[in-house]
């Protein structure tokens, strides 16, 4: 123990301590000053606080807290030695000298050094406070502000929450040495020195109180907001005793990808739906229940890192997995304003329960929602109290949201007025182009009818019926053709009613095997590839199948020529594949080009599939291997390059083949068929999105005139379907399912534009009567990724194929698309199918592969006479004369 | 939509102005645009953050004193080859925010050929940030603070460093651009009509040109 400076300095326990004669004499000044409080002068206070504030290297930064009141009143003086008012907060800080000035701890000589005994975290958000200890057994304090709390700065709410998060944890803090992280460097400096802010102050001196009474040290620090991410997680949990819970209900599941089956057991999410009012609004949530559980951890590791300001939450190694897992649970989390939903659609419990898919007005559609348990339909009775529901007439099970809209009849006017500023265009246009104009001019007028009809039944409220019509299962929707007049009369397309078509099982060993000779040459292809084009492959034998589908093996080919291939293709691959490998850095310091792609590359296959299981993990061995592939491809088609989507084209086949050199080759067949869509300029894309809308024009002039009205007409919603393949919108399984059966170019070419089709004639009511416009159509179809029924998709998509084919108007130029043969009196074509490849399937096989059955009411025996012609159906008359000239014009169109 | 946590928004639409701006995210690929919008709108950061294709479209209404700012965010794919898709989306912009990863010199260059684009052909007014994200991987840095600060100083960019993955100024970039953007009558040309933003009932009584009510 040294005297030193004043003070003595104890080694021993490593503390700063105030000699026992300045304690007397700041005492004695104290007594003086209480004993005639209202008579003392400002000299003498000002002693006092002197002698206070000459202890702070003892105390700390308690002397210039409480006397900052003090300190204040001085500043006020008359005069030195005139009497100084002191008002009751100086009084406050004065009596607390007088109660606390032995018991305050003393600073401590190293702090630094010493570790602190407690270490917490805090946050606060706008409706919730939380903190933390750090330590195995994690405790952890939560708080819902009160209504004039919410209210309060956000400084105030993050010094409350410290007070709140000591006085949790009270009695475990008892006389150690405390250290509190917050994100709010406010916080720290005010904590210990005050504010001249009142409420801060008060809560400051809170603080210190409680500190004092219990003999804890407390320090402060700041840390970066990221550091605090779990702290400011739990601020954000809500809880259910302060909020009300209208509705809750477990048992609902987002099926992760709809096409999964159910022995998955990772596609299933379970968690709990609730119906929440909230200060800001009635709220629909879906949280997983893994991420409910929050306090349930008691695993979690968490460990300082280095300096005191890098904190950060490690979990340990074993359950890195389930982080992974929590973390992408997280993404699916549903968390919205009902004032923000659009419309939901409910499917009736037919396999076993319901699920209701929510969309909002900026277009989100969230994944849908499985009641597992039921309790769909209690909760959209909920819906009843604060929304007006309508539904559908055009599709039962969508449900739309009706805005109490007093402007309802001046928004009217005004697409009335839209229609009217481009009736002088659509002049023009007719003259160009009859057919289109006239067709997407009529679902203009529909569109506003309708629009006008809707909205004129938004005045009569009737809530109660509507929810009935929810609740009802049994009402088949549609009473429409009444409601709307000319709708009906437009929406009837001049198509040939469409088909229903069956699919069958994937093609298997067996099979495949019975379809080799002794030399292992393929026998009858067309056949096989009609098996693959109505079942896909089995998993089993996909990846040696697929090699003949992507042209690395010949189907003529015998076990001996596959064999020499194979080799002189692993050659060929080695030899490209070295090529860029041997390229030295000093070369590639002046070949930028390729430094360029190698960049590029290395970015995507950072990015490319990592959460599927082949890709997972830091250092998977495969990012090198899809690197690899890339690189290569460069070398083997370098005008081209890497074009960014090819990553996501490679990763499928890389999956299957689980071999570099067979995956190169499958790869670059693959981009044989698809290079178009990587050009500069993106002319092939343009090209399609283009086809895509010569064939909506005649398929569905309906959904084509509106999405025309709505700023669609150019297709770019579908790019990314077309880019990759829709390679995005489905599951792993199910897009290595689709592009097999694509491949087999089979009914028709481009048929892939007819999945398009298919896909949003699928979305068709709900596009229109959400009356989406450019953006939340787009967002709506980038928020289908894992939504779309692939089986289902498919058979739409031939189903189409087939009206188009029996269709007796089929413009030239849509022949032309989808490769029908053109009739006698245009020669543009042979009569033959024609694949992209360019080798002719012969007609007569595609009969045979339509294991169709027409609708009764349709019953033409000749639909499916196998001729290849044309079939005239009666509903093809009413348009004739449009057709005939749409035809014309469509060509050229097409082609200027 | 999850977790509005840039800020809350009001009680009722009722009170103060709403104004609804489009803004487009512009910048080379991977320099963290996809990022900086996840972690505005949904307050969360994926390391492994796939690429964009095309384009994605978010929204997120952040408040500003008595006014409820909506923004309309386009995030675009960043690839030099899908350059020509991008005058769609920043066509009718009233704000821009052209990001690159201040780990790569490049990724600064490209920026630089963004905000000269968008000088020449986006709207007159269009308000436009520079952010130079990843600002987390500082022991990586290429481009120094002062040389982009100056840039942007020049050109009369706010500029910002940022960080996704920490949070660091994201909220704080858009809240800077929505205090830039003229939130009264007369602001930069509202395209509303023409880039297909449809106004919900809350906005349509505003005025031609501007963007609040
Ligand atoms: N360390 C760090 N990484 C980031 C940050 N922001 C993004 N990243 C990572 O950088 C990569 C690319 O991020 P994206 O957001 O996909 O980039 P982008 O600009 O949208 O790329 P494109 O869609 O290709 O144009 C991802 O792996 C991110 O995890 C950041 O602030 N810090
Ligand atoms: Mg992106």
């Amino acid at each position: 123990m040294i005297v030193w400076l004043g003070f003595l300095w104890n080694l021993q326990e490593g503390k700063i301590e105030v000699p026992p004669e300045k304690f007397l004499s700041v005492q004695s000044v104290l007594r003086d000053i209480l004993h005639n409080i209202g008579h003392v002068t400002a000299r003498k206070v000002a002693s006092f606080v002197g002698k206070i504030i000459s202890l702070k290297p003892a105390l700390g930064t308690v002397c210039q807290m409480m006397t900052r009141n003090l300190s204040v009143a001085l500043c006020n003086r008359k005069g030195w030695d005139l009497n100084l008012d002191l008002p009751s907060v100086c009084r406050q800080e004065l009596e607390f000298w007088l109660k606390s000035l032995h018991s305050l701890p003393n600073v401590t000589l190293t702090p630094i050094s010493e570790i602190p005994e407690k270490i917490m975290f805090s946050d606060a958000s706008s409706y919730a406070a939380a903190g933390f200890t750090l330590e195995r057994n994690t405790k952890i304090v939560h708080y819902m502000w009160k209504d004039d709390e919410k209210n309060k700065s956000s400084t105030w709410r993050e010094l409350k929450t410290i007070c709140l998060v000591l006085k949790g944890l009270g009695s475990d803090l008892s006389g150690k040495l405390v250290k509190i992280y917050t994100d709010n460097q406010n916080v720290v400096r005010i904590a210990c020195k005050g504010s001249m802010k009142m409420e801060l102050h008060q809560l400051a001196l809170e603080v210190l109180g409680f500190c004092v009474a219990h003999s804890i040290r407390l320090e402060l620090a700041w840390i970066p907001r990221d550091l605090n991410a779990y702290a400011d997680e739990l601020s954000k949990i809500f809880d259910f005793d302060d909020w009300e819970v209208l509705y809750e209900k477990e048992g609902v599941y987002i099926h992760i990808n709809v096409n999964s089956h159910t022995s998955d057991k990772d596609a299933h999410l379970p968690g709990k739906v609730y119906l929440i009012q909230k200060p800001e609004g009635t709220f629909i949530e879906w949280k997983a229940e893994e991420i409910l559980q929050v306090d349930g951890n008691q695993d979690q590791d968490w460990a300082v890192i280095g300096s005191s300001l890098s904190v950060g939450y490690k979990p340990d190694k074993d359950s890195d997995a389930l982080n992974m897992l929590t973390e992408s649970r997280k993404k699916y989390n549903v968390s919205f304003d009902l004032m923000d939903l659009k419309s939901f659609k409910r499917n009736a419990p037919n396999h076993g329960w319901a699920y209701i898919i929510f969309i909002l007005k900026d277009g989100t559609t969230y994944p849908a929602l499985h009641f597992h348990n039921g309790g769909s339909k209690a909760l959209l009775q909920q819906f009843g109290k604060y929304i007006h529901i309508k539904r559908s007439p055009n599709d039962s099970r969508l449900f739309i949201v009706q805005e109490h809209d007093p402007d309802m009849l001046s928004k009217s006017f005004d697409e009335l007025h839209l229609f009217a500023d481009s009736s002088s265009d659509l002049v023009s246009k007719f003259i160009k182009d009859p057919y289109t104009t006239t067709l997407g001019g009529f679902s203009k007028v529909t569109n506003f009818l309708r629009d006008t009809l809707l909205q004129q039944e938004v005045a009569i409220h009737r809530p109660k019926e509507e929810l009935a019509a929810i609740l009802n299962e049994e009402i088949p929707g549609m009473e429409i053709s009444q409601q709307e007049p000319g709708y009906e009369l437009v929406t009837k397309t001049k198509l040939p009613s469409r088909p229903e078509v069956e699919r069958s099982a994937p093609l298997n060993n067996t099979e495949w095997t019975k379809h080799m000779d002794k030399e292992g040459r393929i026998l009858n292809v067309d056949h096989l590839k009609e098996v693959i084009f109505r079942g896909g492959i089995d998993p089993g034998i996909r990846s040696e199948v697929w090699k003949f589908l992507l042209g690395y093996y010949d189907w003529q080919s015998t076990y001996k020529t596959r064999a020499d291939i194979r080799k002189r293709k692993v050659d060929d691959y080695f030899r490209m594949k070295l090529q860029w490998k041997t390229i030295s850095d000093a070369q590639e310091r002046r070949f930028s080009l390729l430094r360029e792609r190698k960049c590029l590359i290395e970015k995507d296959v950072t990015r490319t599939d990592r959460t599927h299981k082949f890709f997972e993990g830091e250092c998977n061995p495969n990012l090198q291997v899809l690197n690899d592939v890339l690189m290569t491809y460069c070398m083997y088609n370098f005008d081209l390059g890497y074009v960014q989507g090819m990553s996501d084209l490679l990763s499928p086949i890389l999956v299957v083949m689980e071999n570099e050199v067979d995956s190169f080759w499958c790869f670059a067949g693959l981009m044989e068929r698809v290079c178009n869509n990587f050009e500069m300029d993106q002319a092939g894309m343009k090209v399609q999105l283009a086809q895509l809308h010569k064939l909506m024009q005649f398929t569905d002039p309906e959904l084509c005139g509106y999405l025309e009205s709505h700023d669609s007409g150019n297709f770019y919603f579908c790019f990314r379907w077309l880019l990759i393949q829709f390679k995005r919108e489905f599951s792993f399984q199910d897009v290595q399912r689709l592009w097999e059966v694509i491949w087999t170019d089979l009914p028709c070419k481009n048929f892939h534009l007819l999945i398009c089709l298919a896909i949003l004639d699928t979305e068709k009511t709900t596009l229109i009567e959400n009356k989406f416009g450019f953006t939340e159509i787009l967002k709506h179809i980038n928020d289908m990724t894992g939504a779309i029924h692939l089986e289902e998709t498919l058979r739409k998509a031939e189903g189409i194929f087939l009206q188009l084919k029996q269709s007796k108007k089929l413009p030239d130029a849509l022949k032309e698309i989808v490769g029908v043969e053109v009739t006698p009196s245009s020669s543009t074509s042979s009569s033959n199918f024609v694949t992209p490849a360019g080798t002719p399937v012969n007609v007569e096989a595609v009969p045979k592969l339509e294991k169709l059955t027409l609708p009764k009411e349709n019953g033409h025996s000749n639909a499916s006479s196998g001729t290849g012609t044309a079939v005239t159906t009666p509903d093809d008359s009413s348009i004739e004369i449009l057709v005939e000239n749409g035809a014309d014009s469509a060509v050229t169109n097409f082609f200027t | 939509m999850a977790g509005r946590q840039g800020a809350q928004r009001p009680n009722g639409a009722t009170q103060g102005k709403i104004c609804q701006f489009k803004l487009v995210l512009l910048g080379e690929s991977a320099v963290g645009k996809s990022s900086l919008v996840l972690r505005f709108v949904k307050g969360q950061f994926h390391e492994y953050q796939e690429s964009t294709i095309g384009a994605a479209f978010l929204t997120q209404t952040v408040c500003l004193d008595d006014t409820t700012v909506k923004f309309e965010i386009w995030d675009t794919a960043g690839q030099e080859r899908y350059h020509s898709l991008a005058p769609m989306y920043y066509r009718g912009a009233q704000a821009a925010i052209v990001v690159f990863d201040i780990t790569n010199q490049d990724t600064f260059a490209r920026a630089k050929g963004w905000v000269k684009e968008l000088q020449r052909q986006a709207s007159p007014n269009i308000v436009i940030a520079l952010a130079g994200n990843k600002a987390d991987l500082a022991q990586k840095r290429m481009v120094e603070y002062e040389e982009a600060q100056a840039y942007a100083e020049e050109n009369s960019l706010l500029f910002i460093e940022t960080s996704a993955k920490t949070a660091m100024n994201v909220n704080e970039i858009f809240l800077a651009i929505a205090k830039k953007l003229p939130k009264n009558e007369g602001g930069g040309p509202t395209q509303s009509r023409q880039s297909g933003v449809k106004l919900n009932n809350e906005q349509t009584q505003q005025s031609e040109g501007g963007c609040c009510k």
